[in-house]
């Protein structure tokens, strides 16, 4: 579906490019996400990706066509979410997604029912400047749906959202996935990423640094061990690790579980962000 | 349905920010005014105030409306769908013109009464503001801000008023090559007839360089807006 190919791209009035050199695919129906701290070239990708900037070096095909020489019709087939949610405040939310589902010649969603998925049908006929931040990320994902497109485009699309919309949103790109459309996820929000991406791509300085599923980087960055925490009889709060390697047979670990009343018990899994920076040496924020 | 639909919502934008009610007053004003200025002098008046107020009103309205567009990124937003800057421009002019005749309509009926060369009138405004809102365009993409805008604005059009200065006694021929004679001339038609002959001039010259505005305000709004988006500058 997609399929980026020593993607170079140096912005006009600098020296140093700012993508230098990424490689990549997504195939159909697959989320993949662009993970990196502010400034890796996640957003510059994004742009090229969907013909905002053409004049790249490399190779960049999406439905079989170089992106740089696509014509309007392209438009017709994807569908962007950006970062800021920007909209005509003086409108009302459902005026707005009426204003843009016109634009499209193709087969269009219903407004109304995509501001129902995203809980803002209450707020159909409010203005968009009387909106929350939050309400109009929501809103900004259901004008990227309007024409039921075949790639999406979202760029920190639970970014400002509380952990009730936040699942809503993750919920409905999980869903566009089970459809058959392929995803393309901007963020540097990792329990995001590692909740809803199929694959995702490490970026730092404008270079993939690496490319893979969450749960295979959990497992290879496993420390393998398990770390408890029990009350002594003086009821002190212990904190003890044990290798997983053997566990069954470890007599200390097994005389704790048998003898003290154990309150918590985990095997020691790398999150997506510590296996960031041990792969990247770089922080996320 | 994409140009209608864009079409009557930047209708629908303009009333929402107010420039309908503002319009309605204005013309009150102007009714008002009119009504009180000698009769002898009342027809001259009348055209130089349709011609500077509901005749070019979209060149400085368009300021107003693309900058929000482009300050609020908008632009963005608009341009990743198959929205086309040639149907951008339309849009934007046609829903001025809109207000112009509209409002050029109501000031000339209620102060002069409805006459038969009103159609050649309502034909010169319509041309008149279709011109100047797309040069208004082309000018408005050159700046960052309003006051910017009304600055380079005021240098722009200058030229263009040149032949109001025939209404002091004052004309030369060259300002025939300019396409405020013709709006003159029309506007003038909804008060005295005019020759079939300066029909013609002036429909054909006010489409002419209606047509040039437009070619230009592409190119601006290609250099200006797309390209240096595309070169990763933000809209």
């Amino acid at each position: 579906m997609i399929k980026v190919e020593k993607l170079f791209f140096t912005y006009p009035g600098r020296k140093e490019p700012t993508l230098k050199g990424m490689d990549f695919t997504i195939k159909k129906g697959e989320i993949f996400g662009f993970l990196g701290p502010s400034g890796a070239g996640k957003s510059t990708a994004q742009k090229i990706l969907i013909g905002m900037l053409k004049n790249y070096q490399g190779g960049v095909h999406i439905f079989d066509q170089e992106v740089s020489q696509v014509r309007r019709s392209y438009y017709e087939r994807i569908g962007v979410a950006f970062e800021f949610p920007n909209f005509y405040q003086r409108l009302t939310a459902i005026e707005n997604l009426s204003l843009f589902r016109n634009l499209y010649a193709g087969d269009t969603a219903v407004p109304a029912q995509l501001l129902t998925e995203m809980g803002l049908m209450e707020s159909a006929h409010m203005k968009v400047a009387a909106y929350s931040k939050g309400m109009k990320m929501r809103l900004n994902l259901c004008r990227a749906l309007l024409n039921n497109p075949d790639i999406l485009f979202l760029d920190e699309p639970t970014s400002g959202l509380d952990p009730l919309n936040a699942k809503k949103v993750k919920d409905k790109i999980i869903s566009l996935k089970e459809e058959g459309k392929t995803i393309l996820i901007t963020t540097h929000n990792m329990s995001t990423a590692d909740e809803i991406c199929d694959r995702v791509a490490f970026i730092v300085d404008g270079k993939i640094e690496l490319i893979n599923s969450p749960r295979n980087l959990r497992v290879l960055h496993n420390k393998r061990k398990v770390r408890l925490e029990y009350r002594r009889k003086d009821h002190q709060l212990v904190t003890s690790e044990f290798d997983l390697q053997g566990i069954g047979t470890n007599h200390d670990f097994l005389g704790i579980l048998q003898t003290h009343n154990v309150e918590t018990i985990h095997t020691q899994e790398a999150t997506l962000e510590d296996i960031f920076i041990n792969v990247t040496g770089r922080g996320l924020k | 349905m994409r140009f209608p639909a864009a079409f009557l919502y930047d209708i629908k934008i303009q009333f929402r920010h107010g420039l309908y009610a503002v319009y309605m007053l204005v013309s009150l004003f102007y009714i008002i005014a009119l009504h009180q200025i000698p009769e002898q002098y009342r027809e001259i008046a009348g055209i130089f105030i349709t011609f500077s107020d509901p005749g070019v009103l979209g060149f400085f309205f368009i300021g107003g409306l693309v900058l929000l567009e482009q300050n609020q990124n908008i632009l963005d937003n608009l341009f990743i769908t198959p929205y086309k800057v040639e149907e951008y421009i339309f849009s934007k002019a046609l829903s001025l013109t809109v207000l112009s005749v509209l409002t050029s309509y109501i000031i000339h009926i209620s102060v002069f009464g409805v006459s038969h060369y009103l159609v050649l009138f309502l034909v010169g405004v319509f041309l008149t503001s279709m011109f100047f809102t797309i040069f208004g365009l082309g000018v408005a993409v050159r700046c960052h801000t309003l006051n910017g805008f009304f600055f380079l604005s005021s240098i722009y059009s200058l030229i263009f008023l040149l032949p109001l200065l025939e209404i002091t006694g004052m004309d030369h021929f060259l300002f025939m090559l300019l396409p405020t004679k013709g709006a003159l001339l029309l506007i003038s038609s909804g008060f005295h007839s005019i020759t079939t002959w300066e029909a013609i001039y002036s429909v054909v010259m006010l489409l002419s360089w209606g047509v040039i505005a437009f070619i230009w305000a592409r190119k601006s709004f290609y250099n200006m807006i797309i390209r240096k988006a595309s070169e990763g500058k933000t809209l």
